[in-house]
């Protein structure tokens, strides 16, 4: 009984760390991505980058909480979603002020619609379900735009980010499924997936910093 | 094909970039710009310390400045950020 107690109190505190170090990885890589887009705000002035900058900094600001929260220090989980569906929120728009009329808008107002159905389904709903789901449907709507524009531009650096803004996507996806099945390591798959995510969106902007400036491309 | 305000300026600048300049008619013509709108965006350029005049031959030439350079490249590395986000700046 004891030695269970034991083992079970390692195994927990081994996800616990494991759990702020991933917080804390998608902290740091929100902010450098969020501090990027800032320099370029404050050279530009292009909305579009501080649209950039703000939807980073509230998702980064939303790891910092979840990792507060899982620390035990305050409850703040419902906060830091509401954070980061900000975050969320100016990520996807500034891809619908960008491509204005209405053909554009239906594939998200399908993908809206496909989301929000499962809230129907599932027993128990709560506040956290209606969060991620929306959540999920604005990282996907910046996702397939970012597709869009890959496919329109064969960019490289486009599909890398495209892909990791999928990955964030899948992400919250994943963690979804960690509010249905409370015990499983959905939660904690979530993270890494939201992580790699992360680092995907953040290489194309340091491999550029070290190839350098290409001044014929403007 | 849309353009910002922003990637019009940066255009003129890269026009401009070379080191002996180019002239008015340059500009209008690979900017894809009218004159009236270009004369008064040469104007804040020129204001704005990130574009010179040179008389040569009894004929302006706009050559970008040190300043003008610095915003090129900045502009291009952040150009080159919303890009990948499948953005315009």
């Amino acid at each position: 009984m004891i030695i269970y107690f034991y083992k079970k109190l390692v195994i927990d505190i081994v996800l616990s760390i494991y759990e702020i170090s991933i917080l804390l990885v998608a902290f740091i890589a929100s902010m450098l991505i969020a501090r990027s887009a800032y320099q370029g705000y404050k050279i530009t002035k292009s909305p579009t980058l501080l649209r950039l900058f703000l939807a980073f900094l509230l998702i980064g600001i939303g790891f910092i909480f979840i990792t507060i929260n899982s620390i035990g220090i305050m409850k703040l989980f419902l906060i830091s979603l509401i954070i980061q569906i900000m975050g969320y929120f100016f990520l996807a728009f500034s891809y619908s002020i960008q491509s204005l009329g209405f053909k554009h808008m239906v594939p998200a107002i399908a993908l809206v619609s496909i989301a929000l159905s499962p809230l129907f389904v599932i027993p128990g709903n709560s506040i956290e379900h209606i969060i991620r789901s929306i959540s999920f449907v604005l990282i996907v709507y910046g996702a397939t735009n970012t597709m869009i524009a890959y496919m329109m531009q064969k960019h490289t650096n486009t599909l890398i980010t495209a892909n990791g803004l999928a990955l964030l996507a899948l992400g919250e996806f994943v963690s979804w499924y960690g509010f249905i099945y409370p015990d499983s390591l959905f939660y904690q798959a979530s993270l890494v997936i939201k992580v790699a995510g992360l680092i995907t969106i953040l290489m194309p902007i340091y491999l550029r910093a070290v190839r350098g400036v290409r001044i014929g491309n403007v | 094909m849309y353009r910002t305000h922003m990637r019009i300026i940066a255009d003129i600048l890269s026009i401009a970039y070379s080191a002996e300049g180019t002239n008015i008619t340059n500009i209008v013509r690979k900017a894809n710009i009218s004159y009236n709108r270009l004369k008064y965006i040469i104007n804040t350029l020129t204001e704005k310390g990130l574009l010179s005049i040179e008389e040569v031959d009894g004929s302006n030439r706009y050559i970008i400045s040190d300043k003008g350079r610095r915003f090129l490249e900045a502009y291009s590395k952040f150009y080159d950020m919303a890009e990948s986000f499948g953005l315009k700046i």
